[in-house]
């Protein structure tokens, strides 16, 4: 290639440069330059003729106006700078002749320029003189007429000197002139005229002189020779210049023709080398292409010169750089990162270089990298993998074999074992080479009959596969049971040569199947919903409970987070918590508020755990949740019934003290007030016992319907008894605003309430008590309201009173009361009296009902309806109840020695006494203490304690009875029993409440009351007993009534116990007195 | 309103009539040595002309922003500053009497001494005059680019931007549009007998008699040739009349050539204005026109001319200034 190219390099370069230095020879300024100086030079040549022109008219006087020969000089000066500055294109140009030319013209035109002003202002001097010659001559004339004539023959000659230019005339004037100047006397103005044209004449002539010396100084200037030597040169040069382009043209021309001659042939001759080059370069790339190899060739300074389509499909990544010029460190450097394994072909033989690649995909190739002749390298690569994965493949297969955790037994087409793998022995218990040519009969247990077995072969012989359990038998004799897939394999001429059986031991996942169907039992069965999730909180499956509780079947929640079933009832931190616990503890229970499908929000008891793998990774979540909705709806019903009252869903006793508690603590921190309304219904009793407890209820509803009515919201109602009813008013302005809320509740109460289709009319009495003004402590604040309402009631139905000083007087009174009373029993203040019962029909006094009395230090007697009610209140009435009881029995007793005998003490029980211990065995204590009959003993026990109807009460009531005690029911009529009611309990007296007893005489209808209860307790057996009888209409009504036992003032009054005997003689001397007096009249 | 039209019409017509008929010296111009000042202007760059214009006037050309070329050739008042000398930066005093810049453009050279060829070369001498301007052109070329508008202007018109050359040809436009047409004179010697006084006249006829006229002739009435102050008479007197030391100044072309033949040789200067430019010669020395015109008499032809004379030519002179926009009348 080399060779080729040198000449042909070579003859190029010299042809272009001698056609170069040809064309430039020829190459001429060019036409425009050479037009330029051309130009230059004729307007030159025209302007020096113009101004020659200008100034031989201004010489010749015959022009005054200077503006033209101006214009030209001016014209003149703008270019003649041209000849000699190199800028323009003409001077230091061409030679250095035509540059002394241009030099030599320069020269002269400046120095006709110069000339030229100086012809101007000497022609100016020239006219000047001649302008003011007839000037002076006319002065002259008025002042001088003889020299006049001789002056203008002068000044005549003068101006044809001018015209005609003669030296004779001139001289002429001269003398003249000096002879005009040389007369002596002369008058003196005469003499300034003749000195002026002395002056003016002589300074012409001379001025005249120079300008025409200077006009020939200004011909002289060799302008037009300077400029036509120029212009010869010039042109002589142009000449030359001409012809030598011609024969440079001519030599050009030549050399042209020349060289595209050569260069014709080059070019061809450069064809056929290429076109050989070519056809090497094909066969080569054809010969490289064709390998299957991967080739590149590269030259002796690493450059790639040549690979083969296939090393880029061996490396495709390297498809844009593969371009010829690479260098082969460059293409191991971006093949190196692929490259995952690199390692020699043959380890042991060291001459042989070839290398094993393995790329990242996975290809494994074969590579040499030889050394060519030139200093170059050949890089080969050789695909080797699929033999390789072959080889792999093979050896993965036989280890599969061998590491197979299933059982393989291949046998020939006989069935004679030919193969059993690690894990067949492992299994059978025999050892490969035992089991080598056995049968596999040897494997048999009697479980499968042979029939099965020539099944299993007919379905074998006939090509088929064959699956099935086998219960066989190890080596050592145990049975273990394995399912087996038995196939034919066949040779290459489809001809059955081996079977091959793959059998498991499935005896441990037997166990687990069995297993595992329990637990999907349960699942399946289980009432509570189970929920498992993957570690990721997917929903993987649901139970059916899971469904029926929540609603959502399991292809609705798979995949999804249990977060669709939260309610927002729980705030995040919840579930933070449940989270920390479950990741922390690994199980975390609680109750939750979860939402079903339908949105409803329900509670459930939600048990979530942890499932682990065994490297501690979380598996699964399983939560286990029960509907907790009934519980919880059970607790809250045991909250309402413990915290309102069932039948108006107002707020109880228990509750409205915790909420006054509240209410009281807020008013305290905020210092505001609070009134306590104390509402009683006024003719309630009435209303329930006349028309029943329906009504009675539906009433109650009704009045707290309205009372909420009047109040707030904000207002808290409470039923604290039957028709006890308090409103906290909190936060109250002033007690006007609790004055008015009372008002307005007496008067909604006031109007009738419609039940059951009638009209009815009820009131209520309202007591108010304030906080802080009236109480400090929720209890003492109810209890002053209590006392305002009775106050209340007192003052007339309807009304409601606040707590006043008075009632706050009473408060007092009744705690010092209470203090003294506390005192009392251990001072022994307390004196029993007695009052006789007596047989209506015999007169004699049956019993002594024991009467407590106060003997107050200061006070004196203190009313028991006082002090009573008190020591009830204060619990002190245990400890009096029990002092009653034995100083009774003890009295008893002293009586009975003193010779009275028959007579019982009734001995009053309060309904409190039984709450504060007081039960039979405390009274059997007594009993066995005093020594007293307990069949004299008469325990009188109120109305309301039966009231209360309570089995307890009843268990109390008998437990007296069984010590044998007689048991009254005090104040009968005045609760709320019915006669039929009392046949539940141990009774055996009842005493009409002295209320009837009073009025017995006036009122019919306590009469017959009277006449009814008389009536009624005969039939149930019961001793009646009237209380209060005063008078003897009194007496004889309930004698006619049968009434069995009397007591009353009739008879006597209490009495002390030192009297008792000699009022027991008294009654029942005058009983026999009466007797007797009856006999008498009988007889 | 045909009638109306056919009026017009007439009208038009009679106008076009007198027009032509009324100038009947429009053809026949009087071969005097004196020519009227072209009435077309030279053709030049409007935009050019009004850069030059505000250039002319502009003080940043001087170093210290004092002194605009307008401070010594005041265009309303005869392109001069009246004054015997200018007065340059920091009130420094000149050495020759300010010229005026009207027709300036005719002059053959420039200054009184003729050393600058034409107006773009006359430019550099009062920037570089210590006692004018005394700037330098990098100095006038910074100032200059500092002003934004400015530039823009001048990248308009000049490919170079603000340069010395630029700023030389605008103003020099400038001045070349300073040329003041159709005097009194101009329009008698274009055939208006009527436009001199017989007064006038008179002095123009004295002006030429007394010899003035060889040297102030053209169009210019001057400005197109040198000639020696002192022509007849001994200009020694004058210096010595005048009084004070002879300056480098009153040397005149000497300074330029330094050929002792041209000493006290000054180009004559144009009297077109000259009514309107006192004081009068390169020293600025003579206040009264009549003065100028007797002291010119007594060096330039070496006698005294009466009174009558001087005041003639004087009001010949006056028909000599013509118009222009910049001018006062």
């Amino acid at each position: 290639m080399m060779r080729i190219l040198n000449p042909a390099a070579l003859f190029p370069l010299l042809a272009i440069a001698f056609i170069s230095i040809l064309f430039l020879g020829i190459y001429d300024d060019d036409a425009r330059q050479n037009k330029r100086r051309a130009n230059l030079l004729l307007e030159l040549k025209e302007l020096d003729g113009r101004l020659d022109r200008e100034i031989l008219l201004i010489t010749s006087l015959r022009q005054q106006n200077y503006d033209d020969v101006t214009r030209t000089s001016l014209q003149i000066n703008r270019i003649t700078a041209n000849l000699i500055q190199p800028e323009a294109g003409f001077y230091g140009q061409l030679n250095g002749t035509i540059d002394d030319k241009l030099s030599a013209y320069h020269k002269a035109i400046e120095h006709k320029i110069r000339e030229a002003e100086r012809i101007k202002t000497m022609a100016a001097v020239v006219r000047n003189g001649l302008n003011y010659l007839p000037q002076l001559i006319e002065d002259m004339r008025q002042s001088s007429r003889e020299e006049h004539d001789q002056i203008v023959a002068i000044t005549n000659r003068l101006y044809r000197h001018y015209i005609f230019h003669s030296s004779l005339d001139a001289d002429d004037i001269s003398a003249e002139i000096d002879q005009l100047t040389n007369v002596p006397e002369i008058e003196s103005e005469l003499l300034f005229f003749i000195n002026n044209l002395n002056l003016h004449i002589r300074s012409n002539l001379q001025a005249q002189q120079t300008l025409l010396k200077l006009r020939a100084d200004y011909l002289a200037i060799p302008s037009a020779t300077a400029f036509s030597e120029l212009l010869s040169t010039y042109q002589h040069y142009r000449e030359t210049e001409i012809q030598r382009g011609e024969r440079f043209s001519m030599l050009l021309i030549a050399v042209c023709a020349v060289l595209l001659f050569g260069l014709g042939s080059l070019i061809r001759k450069l064809e056929r080398s290429h076109q050989a080059t070519e056809n090497a370069r094909a066969r080569l790339r054809d010969g490289v292409e064709s390998l299957n190899e991967a080739f590149a060739l590269f030259d002796h300074t690493g450059a790639l010169v040549l690979c083969n389509e296939q090393f880029t499909q061996f490396y495709p990544w390297l498809e844009d750089s593969l371009a010829p010029g690479i260098h082969r460190d460059t293409l191991s450097a971006l093949i190196q990162p692929h490259i995952d394994q690199e390692q020699a072909a043959s380890p042991d033989d060291p001459n042989n270089t070839h290398k094993l690649e393995t790329l990242h995909d996975g290809r494994c190739f074969l590579s040499s990298e030889t050394p060519t002749a030139e200093g170059g390298e050949v890089w080969v690569r050789i695909d080797i993998t699929h033999s390789r994965d072959n080889e792999l493949e093979l050896r993965k297969r036989s280890r599969a074999l061998e590491q197979s955790p299933v059982s393989v037994v291949i046998t020939d087409i006989n069935g004679t074992i030919e193969y059993i793998n690690p894990k067949a022995e492992e299994i059978s218990g025999y050892s490969h080479d035992e089991v080598i040519g056995a049968n596999p009969r040897i494997f048999r247990s009697d479980h499968h009959s042979e029939e099965d077995y020539q099944q299993m072969w007919q379905c074998l012989r006939s090509g088929q596969e064959w699956q099935g359990i086998f219960r066989n038998r190890r080596k050592n004799g145990e049975l273990y049971w394995e399912a087996a897939t038995i196939s034919s394999i066949r040779n290459d001429a489809h001809q059955i040569t081996h079977y091959v059986a793959v059998k498991d031991d499935i005896s441990t996942r037997k166990q687990a199947e069995d297993e595992l169907r329990m637990n999907a039992a349960v699942f399946e069965t289980t009432s509570e919903g189970i929920l498992i999730t993957d570690a990721k909180s997917r929903i993987i499956s649901v139970n059916p409970a899971f469904t029926r509780i929540t609603g959502y079947s399991l292809d609705e929640v798979r995949g999804k987070t249990p977060r669709l079933l939260r309610s927002e009832r729980q705030s995040e931190s919840f579930y933070k918590e449940m989270w920390h616990c479950l990741t922390t503890q690994g199980q975390w229970s609680g109750e939750i508020w979860n939402k079903r499908k339908d949105e409803s929000i329900y509670p459930q008891w939600l048990s979530v755990s942890v499932i682990k793998n065994s490297q501690g990774l979380v598996q699964q979540y399983v939560a286990v949740f029960t509907d907790i909705t009934q519980r919880k709806q059970q607790e809250h019903q045991i909250q309402q019934q413990a915290n309102y009252d069932a039948l108006t869903k107002l707020p109880n006793r228990s509750m409205l003290k915790r909420k006054l508690q509240k209410a009281l603590f807020n008013a305290r921190s905020g210092m505001s007030q609070c009134a306590l309304l104390f509402v009683d219904l006024d003719r309630f009793k009435a209303v329930n016992d006349t028309m029943g407890h329906a009504v009675g209820d539906e009433l109650l509803q009704q009045v707290a319907f309205r009372l909420a009515e009047q109040t707030k919201v904000a207002d808290t109602i409470a039923r604290i008894g039957g028709d006890e009813f308090i409103i906290l008013l909190e936060d109250i302005d002033s007690e006007k605003s609790a004055a008015s809320t009372a008002q307005r509740i007496i008067d909604s109460l006031r109007s009738p309430f419609r039940l059951f289709g009638r009209e009815i009319y009820i009131g209520a009495s309202i007591g108010i008590a304030l906080f802080p003004a009236d109480a400090a402590e929720a209890d003492v604040l109810l209890r002053h309201a209590d006392m305002a309402m009775y106050k209340a009631k007192e003052r007339g139905r309807n009304q409601y009173q606040f707590f006043n000083a008075e009632m706050r007087d009473q408060v007092k009174n009744r705690t010092e009361l209470e203090q003294a009373l506390r005192l009392a029993i251990n001072n022994n203040e307390f004196e029993l009296y007695y009052q006789p019962i007596i047989n209506s029909e015999t007169g004699r006094v049956e019993s002594l009902e024991a009467l407590v009395r106060w003997h107050h230090p200061k006070r004196g007697m203190v009313s028991p309806a006082e002090f009573i009610p008190l020591a009830e209140e204060t619990g002190l009435i245990q400890q009096l109840g029990l002092w009653v009881f034995e100083h009774s029995c003890r009295q008893l007793k002293t009586w009975q020695t003193q010779g009275i005998r028959n007579i019982t003490v009734a001995i009053n029980i309060s309904s409190s006494q039984r709450h504060l211990g007081f039960n039979a065995k405390r009274a059997r204590q007594l009993i066995e203490e005093t020594g007293v009959n307990p069949g004299d003993l008469v325990l009188e026990i109120t109305e309301s304690m039966f009231l209360d109807g309570s089995s307890e009460a009843i268990t109390w009531l008998n437990e007296l009875k069984a010590l044998g005690i007689q048991l009254a029911i005090d104040d009968f009529g005045t609760g709320y029993s019915s006669l039929s009611y009392l046949k539940r309990f141990p009774i055996d007296k009842l005493k009409i409440d002295r209320a009837f007893i009073n009025d017995l005489s006036e009122d019919e209808d306590d009469a017959s009351l009277v006449k009814a209860i008389i009536a009624m307790s005969h039939s149930m057996g019961l001793t009646l007993v009237a209380e209060g009888v005063e008078t003897q209409e009194q007496l004889d009504y309930l004698r006619s009534l049968r009434c069995d036992l009397i007591q009353g003032y009739f008879y006597s009054r209490p009495l002390p116990a030192e009297q008792i005997p000699e009022m027991i003689d008294n009654l029942e001397y005058r009983q026999r007195e009466a007797s007797a007096a009856q006999c008498d009249f009988i007889i | 309103m045909p009638l109306r039209s056919h009026t017009l019409l007439l009208l038009f017509l009679v106008s076009l009539t007198l027009l032509y008929t009324t100038k009947p010296y429009a053809t026949e111009l009087r071969s005097e040595p004196i020519s009227p000042i072209p009435l077309s202007a030279q053709a030049l760059s409007s935009k050019k002309v009004a850069l030059g214009e505000q250039l002319f006037h502009d003080p940043r050309l001087s170093s210290n922003n004092t002194v605009s070329c307008a401070s010594c050739h005041n265009l309303s008042n005869g392109g001069t500053d009246n004054r015997q000398v200018s007065l340059g930066i920091h009130g420094a005093s000149g050495a020759a009497n300010a010229p005026t810049v009207y027709n300036s453009a005719f002059n053959f050279t420039q200054f009184w001494d003729g050393r600058a060829q034409d107006l773009q070369a006359q430019v550099n001498g009062p920037i570089h005059n210590p006692v004018e301007m005394g700037s330098t052109w990098p100095e006038v070329v910074e100032k200059l680019s500092q002003d934004s508008a400015l530039l823009h202007r001048f990248g308009e018109l000049y490919e170079e931007g603000i340069s010395e050359h630029s700023i030389r040809d605008a103003i020099a436009t400038f001045e070349k549009s300073l040329v003041t047409t159709d005097a009194p004179f101009d329009r008698w010697l274009r055939g208006d007998a009527q436009a001199l006084s017989p007064e006038q006249v008179r002095g123009y006829k004295l002006f030429k008699s007394y010899g003035c006229v060889s040297c102030h002739q053209g169009a210019n009435v001057g400005g197109n040739m040198f000639a020696y102050f002192g022509a007849v008479e001994d200009i020694s007197s004058y210096f010595q009349a005048r009084g004070g030391r002879i300056t480098p100044t009153d040397l005149g072309r000497f300074n330029v050539t330094g050929d002792p033949q041209d000493k006290h040789l000054f180009k004559v200067p144009s009297l077109r204005l000259a009514v309107k430019t006192a004081p009068y010669f390169h020293d600025g020395s003579v206040a009264s026109l009549q003065h100028a015109i007797r002291l010119m008499a007594r060096y330039q032809l070496g006698r005294d001319i009466p009174d009558a004379h001087t005041a003639a030519i004087e009001h010949f002179l006056h028909s000599l200034v013509g118009q222009h926009p910049r001018l006062q009348p």
